[in-house]
């Protein structure tokens, strides 16, 4: 805490600094081109109503709520030369409702320096944002959204922003990275290597050591036939810092690879796969975890240029002891309550997440890394419920992609066939099926009018099955649709309508895991009949580019048939102002 | 099988990378280091994705440092202060920066931000007690012109706004205030306030001024079709804010601390007045003709007063506003009605009408402004410029007898132009200058409509502030106004002090007022200016007669038919004695007098006789171009014949230095 | 070329990689953790009547469609001895189901019959029963002082020498006890001279005809003294148990040139029925040599004073069983 404090003692003595070192005591002050102001101002007021058969008897929650904040960050970045970087974002925040002081706080959000050593060497020192591969390190998606209407993504938007998710899979971290290549001869044109090093926990020195996650990969280019790269990266414990008995070690070590087999100016083919394996074994000497396995994946890739047409064909196989932490930990943690309407009805019972609380509560969302499986929710996603790493998978899959010339029409389909290799308190197996199609439709430049006009819409099928005698049969059919429109009626001024709708039915055994990715026990048979609906219009307005105002309307509908007393409706009206510069 | 597949698996791969490391000797013979260009954006802020990577390359900061430290000696104090009657300090108790430090930019034409750090320290050698916040909050504006007409948007807040004076704003009386205490929103300006302030009443003020607090949004549409423009406010106003039981420190609020990818969620910021949603809506329509124009301007207030149940307190003021200037004469005004609704009552309309008519000086021998005005009980609004706490049954619903920071209660004896509630009345205000003398009168009566107030209240003006300082009104976690004296009848507020008048000729039963009350207001205000020594000099007389009593009188005066009558007498001096060295002193009197029925002391067996004196020097030194330091010292005493306990005497010095960039 | 042969080295490794641990299955078995549970075959004894001192061993049959958490309760219908058996299975077999003798909650069995109570606890305690007769109770290994079965004679002393024990002192039957029909029960007051003392027994080798009380080893560290003792729950009641050794090397206990030996803290009685107490011999801070000559174990009835009212309760507790083990604690 003290340290936060000076910290930003720093900061802000820093900011008067440059500000009284540049001003010239005048009220327009000329950033010197060293200097690099960049940040995010945003106002968001929301009013949240709770409704439905649950509000007829329930005497015990607010029904209405209303909050919102108001907060600018910061961004201060410095090349004190062509080769040095150092950068800060201070965060200045105002709770929408708190005059005169009360309700405003101020944090450091980010601080690192980076640089080039001798033209060769790359450097990184601080908070950094991290990939290797879908195996390794890299943070998936929560796959919630199929081709999402672009009312729901304004919301989607401050949540990424919020928890550092910048849409390629990269994960916030904290330590030093350094990369390098080389320029060599014959067989590669070039040897591309780096490595880093995070600190994802510190020690209490109590119950839990220092966990580090190091890495790095070797990338040997080719240009006429492609490049092979083989990557490590290791999630380990300190022990010996504060004296610990037990840790963890996570060592995954893989080779990707991507090979050009055919390219011309009709057509061009590659194959892209991966393959490795895990380790993931604690120290203490009694009763020591240890388990490892492999996994393999490969794809072709044709691209049938003059037709716009993109078609993958893959094969994967995760084993069922795979552990990666760094891939396999979900951005969403739903043990967490909600921020809001956490607990609802006179019994109080916790309230399941939603497809609307997933676009709305930010306080589900993280980064951090877990030594256990997070808790999935099948409805959601149950055939990769931890993205392309989950383990215990092996099927194929088929992406196609497709545009007009024009790209009036963007068309895309993908279809998975998954099914475990290691069964789940059965010797049967489960069998999961994905279907998804998304399709962009730019009326407008059918019309040939300038204004946006679009429809955008997505669907996507899922389907559980396993067989065996009644005990073990299970059967979940799921679908979730997103659909929606943008018109701008005057110039950068837009009409949004938006409905997401998520229907699951049938059943299914939730495992519940202990020690990274044991099977504990199965709590009982998840049988669900449940639609969730979410509509939403309003009105936005794009200053610029990177500065809009969204006046939203949202509705909620959350009905189990199951439990059908507690279905209930949540409306919503927000005020959003975004500002990026 | 399986391990034996493993371990090919594994000879695979370390094959793969034997293949890959021998590749990789072989090559580093023939390699060299491969030399980065510095990449487009490589060095340019991280997270490209979402904040842009060009840069904002102006950005607006100016600001000041405000040191005021004061030292005290209350020789004769009110009860209980002790052991704070020597005391000697930094910070004027206010939450007042020491250093503002206001940024702002403007990213592209149609988007810009404002924020006003906040920086204090009370140097009392130690970290723990400094503050580094905002001071005001974040405030984001962005405009962008259509065929229709020109648009704005403001985000965020605090924004200062005003609309009209019966649905949004603060009262400005004309320049009728004395200017030897320093605000501290104030310039650094040297002479130029005094002349500003001789000439034209103006002097230089911060923008809250004349404004309204609000949060929110405000969505305002200018040159519309018809010469046509409006505003709209949706957000909280100042009395339906606050944060109770609100969590501050947003390092409380991560879920999993210590480990990394948990942020604060600031879950619990908002406290239980989430969970009490309260908000302030206002509209404004108005059509220009050249200069006059007329406008429709609304807002509504509701408070929610229970989580669960639908239970409002809300307010609403329609009104039409108007502005007419024909042949030199301007009539101006605003008319409407205002509704007011408790839980359990019934929802009550009242009316409100306020006229004004200037009429130029060619005329008649003198300029005058006359101001009729009708306001009912009614009538209740906390955000406009007219007084609505005296109407006890609106009082005590919506805040209590009285709040924290209230500047009066009940039927408050008002200089000239202040409107009150539950009111019908005129003013009249000329003026006219004799050389360098420059003179203004203000003369004005009212009745209460309906017989409400068993209460009086009048302003301390003369050593108010000061005795605002001693007694702060906003202490930390305060639930009700400070109340200072020994009878319990001193309230002080932002920057003032007032008392309450408890009147004896009430019903004995209900204790409800029998009669009706009539309020008198006569102020004058004396500017003159001369050069001594060919320096300037100014002198600045205000004084206000005002009072109460139950039947019509052109002027307070003394009789049995008097509840209260209140003189003041302030007699400013500035004079540059060295170039940006401006002598400055101060001479004020207040002379309250109650009348038969009002309280009396129990032992003297007489009501309020009062009279209190302040007296004070001081000079401006401007040290620099925007650099200055400015002393007081100021001697009070304040004392009641009638009750002997009301006294207190004293002396403070104060030092300010201010320094605007 | 080389690309080729890259694919096909790549696809080569991706095949072996997709060899994996398939078998057991993850988690517990659903028909076991959900299924229906139905009892297949009702409880059965491989004998009628066992013999244990003979070492002989009875097991227990039954089945079950399922994997059920099942509990083997055994109770001796005259010393209400009881033997727990729990496991997870399908069925009661010789592996999982064999009793030979032993105890899980004092008393010890005698030659009695018993009731044999099979009980699933997850199908709401659904219990079946079959009786056996226990024709031999087990023998336990060890060097035994005494069980008090015989009467101890010149071999047993009883100090009452405040006059504080009551009647009920003494070799008795009239509870159950802690091994065959006979234990030792104290019981007096603290009331005449208020010194915590109440009364005693010293125990002699004599009772099996020997000068010194013979053990499986004089080695401290690997002699373990073990003793039953009964309490009925009531308060203030500490027994203490003290060791003499042949000071004066006359071959018999001379009070007060002996060297005793007992252990911290002795043994506070709060709990309630028969509890077994071991502890080796080096806990009392013995020698060999002195381990190898001990000429009397004195039990005496202790009232905590410092806790007890005014006036005192009486306090009570009762011996049996004390024997010596090698190398572990009596193993019941």
């Amino acid at each position: 805490m003290l340290r936060t404090k000076l910290l930003l003692r720093a900061i802000c003595c820093g900011l008067i600094l440059i500000v009284l070192g540049t001003s010239e005591l005048s009220a327009q002050t000329e950033i010197p081109k060293n200097l690099h102001i960049n940040g995010l101002g945003r106002t968001l007021i929301q009013r949240t109503q709770l409704g439905g058969t649950i509000s007829e008897t329930d005497t015990t929650t607010a029904s209405d709520l209303m909050d919102g904040e108001f907060l600018l960050d910061l961004k201060i970045n410095a090349t004190p030369n062509e080769k040095t970087e150092v950068q800060s974002i201070l965060r200045l925040r105002n709770e929408f409702g708190g005059f005169f002081g009360s309700g405003m706080s101020v944090e450091v959000r980010e601080l690192f320096a980076r640089g080039i050593v001798g033209n060769s060497f790359r450097y990184h020192v601080g908070d950094m944002d991290l990939k290797m591969t879908p195996y390794t390190l890299f943070q998936h998606d929560a796959g919630l959204n199929v081709n999402e209407a672009e009312i729901f993504r304004a919301r989607q938007e401050l949540i990424d922003y919020e928890q550092f998710y910048n849409g390629d899979g990269t994960r916030r971290m904290q330590g030093g990275k350094i990369d390098f290549g080389l320029s060599a001869g014959a067989i590669f044109s070039e040897i591309n290597i780096s490595g880093f090093f995070t600190r994802v926990r510190g020690t209490d020195f109590f119950s839990l050591p220092t966990r580090f996650v190091s890495g790095g990969s070797i990338e040997l280019k080719n240009d006429r036939w492609g490049s092979i790269t083989g990557n490590y990266v290791n999630t380990f414990d300190a022990v010996s810092i504060g004296g610990f008995d037990n840790g963890i070690r996570n060592p995954v070590q893989t080779v990707s690879a991507n090979i050009h087999i055919l390219d011309n100016d009709n057509m061009a083919l590659d194959f892209e796969g991966e393959m490795g394996m895990s380790s993931i074994f604690e120290t203490q000497e009694t009763e020591p975890f240890d388990k490892d396995d492999t996994f393999a994946e490969g794809a072709f890739k044709l691209d049938l240029k003059p037709r716009n047409l993109q078609i993958t064909l893959g094969f994967r196989d995760v084993g069922p002891d795979f552990f990666s932490i760094g891939a396999q930990s979900n951005r969403v943690d739903l043990d967490r309550s909600r921020t809001f309407y956490s607990r609802i009805g006179n019994d109080r019972t916790t309230r399941q997440a939603s497809i609307f609380d997933l676009n709305r509560d930010r306080a589900l969302y993280t980064y951090a890394l877990s030594d256990v499986l997070r808790p999935y929710d099948p409805r959601f996603g149950n055939t990769q419920p931890y993205g392309r790493a989950t383990a215990n998978r092996r099927g194929v899959f088929l992406n196609v992609d497709y545009a007009l010339a024009d790209s009036a029409i963007e068309l895309g389909a993908e279809a998975m066939q998954m099914q475990e290799i290691r069964g789940q308190g059965t010797t049967e197996l489960k069998s999961f099926t994905l279907a998804r199609v998304t399709g962009d439709i730019n009326i407008n430049r059918w019309l040939g009018i300038d204004n946006i006009l679009k429809v955008n819409l997505g669907y996507q099928f899922e389907q559980t099955q396993r067989g065996g005698v009644e005990i073990e049969t299970v059967s979940l059919n799921s679908s979730l649709l997103d659909a929606g429109i943008q018109a701008e009626l005057f110039d950068n001024f837009d009409l949004l309508a938006g409905i997401k709708q998520l229907t699951s039915v049938g059943d299914d055994y939730i495992p519940e895991v202990i020690r990274f990715n044991e099977v504990r026990d199965f709590p009982g048979r998840y049988i669900v009949d449940d639609n969730e609906t979410m509509i939403a219009a309003g009105f936005r307005y794009r200053f610029s580019s990177m500065s809009t105002l969204n006046i939203q309307w949202e509705r909620f509908n959350s009905s189990r048939a199951t439990d059908a007393e507690r279905a209930y409706q949540i409306d919503q009206i927000f005020i959003l102002y975004s500002l990026y510069f | 099988m399986l391990s034996l597949l493993r371990s090919l698996g594994r000879l695979v791969l370390l094959g793969a990378c034997l293949a890959i490391a021998s590749q990789l000797q072989a090559q580093l013979s023939t390699s060299s280091l491969q030399g980065f260009a510095l990449p487009n954006g490589y060095l340019s802020p991280q997270g490209d994705s979402v904040l842009r990577p060009v840069p904002l390359r102006k950005l607006s900061v100016n600001g000041y440092y405000r040191f005021f430290g004061y030292g005290r000696n209350m020789t004769t104090p009110y009860p209980n202060l002790s052991p704070f009657e020597k005391t000697a300090g930094v910070g004027d108790g206010y939450r007042e920066p020491m250093l503002s430090l206001f940024v702002s930019g403007r990213p592209n034409s149609k988007s810009s931000f404002a924020t006003e750090l906040f920086f204090f320290t009370p140097y009392a050698g130690n970290f723990e007690d400094n503050v580094f916040t905002m001071n005001l909050g974040l405030n984001f504006y962005g405009n962008f012109r259509t065929r229709l007409g020109k648009f704005g948007v403001r985000a965020g807040g605090i924004h200062w706004y005003a609309m009209s004076p019966m649905t949004m704003g603060i009262l400005q009386i004309a320049d009728r205030y004395s200017i030897f205490d320093r605000t501290p929103w104030e310039g650094v300006d040297g002479t130029d306030k005094y002349e500003n302030y001789y000439n034209t009443g103006a002097i230089n003020q911060d923008l809250r001024w004349n404004n309204r607090a609000f949060q929110g949004l405000i969505v305002e549409g200018g040159s519309l079709p018809g010469n046509m423009s409006f505003a709209f406010l949706y957000g909280k106003a100042q009395n339906n804010g606050g944060l109770q039981q609100a969590q501050t420190d947003p390092l409380a609020t991560i879920i999993q601390p210590g480990i990394a990818g948990n942020i604060p969620t600031y879950n619990g910021f908002s406290g239980i007045n989430r969970s009490l949603p309260s908000s302030f809506t206002g509209f404004r329509l108005k059509k220009n003709f050249g200069k006059n124009f007329i406008s429709y301007n609304t807002v509504y207030n509701r408070n929610r007063l229970d989580s669960i149940k639908d239970v409002f307190q809300t307010y609403a003021v329609h009104t039409l506003e108007y502005n007419f200037n024909a042949a030199g004469i301007n009539i101006s005004g605003e008319a409407g009605a205002g509704n007011f609704t408790i839980p359990g009552q019934d929802t009550r309309w009242g009316e409100t009408a306020l006229l004004k008519i200037q009429i130029p000086q060619k005329y008649t021998y003198l300029p005058f402004e006359f101001q009729f005005y009708q306001i009912s009980k009614n009538f209740y609004n906390d955000n406009g410029e007219v007084q609505t706490f005296s109407n006890p049954e609106i009082q005590n619903a919506s805040t209590g007898p009285n709040q924290v920071g209230q500047a009066s209660v009940a039927g408050a004896l008002v200089q000239v132009g202040q409107f009150v509630h539950n009111r019908r009345g005129i003013n009249l205000n000329t003026e006219k200058s004799f050389g360098p003398l420059k003179l203004n009168l203000g003369w004005g009566i009212s009745q209460e409509i309906d017989t409400l107030s068993s209460e009086l209240s009048y302003v301390h003006r003369v050593n108010g502030l000061a005795l605002s300082r001693v007694y702060n009104p906003f202490p930390a976690g305060a639930t009700g106004p400070t109340v200072v004296g020994p009878y319990n009848r001193v309230f002080t507020f932002f920057r003032g002090a007032y008392e309450l008048v408890r009147l004896t000729d009430v019903d004995p039963g209900t204790i409800a007022p029998l009669t009706r009350k009539h309020f008198q207001a006569l102020d004058l205000q004396a500017k003159f200016k001369t050069n001594l020594f060919n320096r300037p000099l100014y002198l600045f007389y205000l004084g206000s007669w005002m009072g109460a009593s139950s039947t019509l009188k052109p002027l307070p005066g003394f009789g049995e038919d008097v509840y209260l009558q209140a003189q003041y007498h302030e007699i400013d001096l500035y004079y540059e004695l060295f170039p940006n060295f401006i002598l400055t002193g101060y001479w004020g009197v207040e002379y309250i007098k109650g009348g038969r029925d009002t309280e009396w002391d129990l032992t003297t067996q007489q009501p309020r006789n009062q009279f209190g004196r302040g007296l004070a020097l001081g000079f401006d030194w401007t040290v620099s171009e925007n650099a200055a330091f400015y002393i007081r010292q100021r001697f009070m005493k304040f004392e009641d014949a009638s009750f002997p306990l009301d006294r207190y005497q004293g002396n403070e010095t104060t030092i300010e230095l201010k320094v605007f960039f | 070329m080389k690309k080729y042969l890259s694919l096909l080295l790549f696809i080569s490794v991706v095949i072996t990689a997709c060899q994996h641990q398939t078998d057991p299955f993850d988690g517990p078995n659903l028909i076991d953790r959900f299924g229906e549970f139905q009892l297949t075959t009702d409880i059965a004894a491989s004998r009628n009547s066992v013999d244990f001192s003979a070492d002989e061993q009875v097991f227990f049959t039954a089945g079950f469609s399922k994997n059920i958490n099942w509990v083997l309760r055994i109770t001796g219908k005259e010393s209400g001895a009881v033997k727990i058996i729990e496991g997870f299975d399908r069925e009661l077999n010789q592996e999982n189901a064999t009793w030979n003798g032993t105890t899980s909650d004092l008393p010890l069995f005698r030659d009695e019959e018993c009731l044999v109570e099979l009980i699933i606890p997850e199908e709401d305690s659904l219990t079946t029963s079959v009786d056996i007769t226990v024709t031999g109770e087990r023998i336990y290994e060890g060097s035994l002082i005494t069980n008090f079965e015989e009467d101890l004679g010149d071999g047993l002393f009883f100090g009452n020498f405040e006059f504080e024990l009551t009647g009920a002192t003494g070799r008795t039957n009239a509870i159950p006890a802690g091994q065959g029909e006979y234990c030792y029960f104290f019981e007096g007051t603290d009331n005449v001279v208020g010194n915590f003392f109440v009364g005693l027994i010293q125990i002699f080798p004599s009772v099996n005809g020997e000068t010194y009380f013979s053990m499986p080893t004089t080695i401290p560290e690997e002699s373990h003294f073990n003793f039953f003792l009964y309490g009925d729950g009531t308060p203030h009641t500490i027994a203490v148990i003290q060791f003499f050794t042949d000071t004066n090397g006359d071959g018999t206990f001379t009070d007060g040139v002996d060297k005793s030996f007992q252990l911290e803290g002795d043994f506070p009685v709060t709990h309630t029925g028969w509890k077994v107490f071991s502890h080796t011999m080096a806990d009392i801070g013995i020698s060999e040599a002195e381990l190898s000559q001990l000429t009397a174990v004195q039990v005496l009835l202790i009232s905590n004073m410092s806790a007890q009212p005014n006036p005192p309760n009486p306090v009570r507790f009762g011996i049996d069983y004390m024997t010596f083990t090698q190398d572990q604690p009596l193993s019941l």
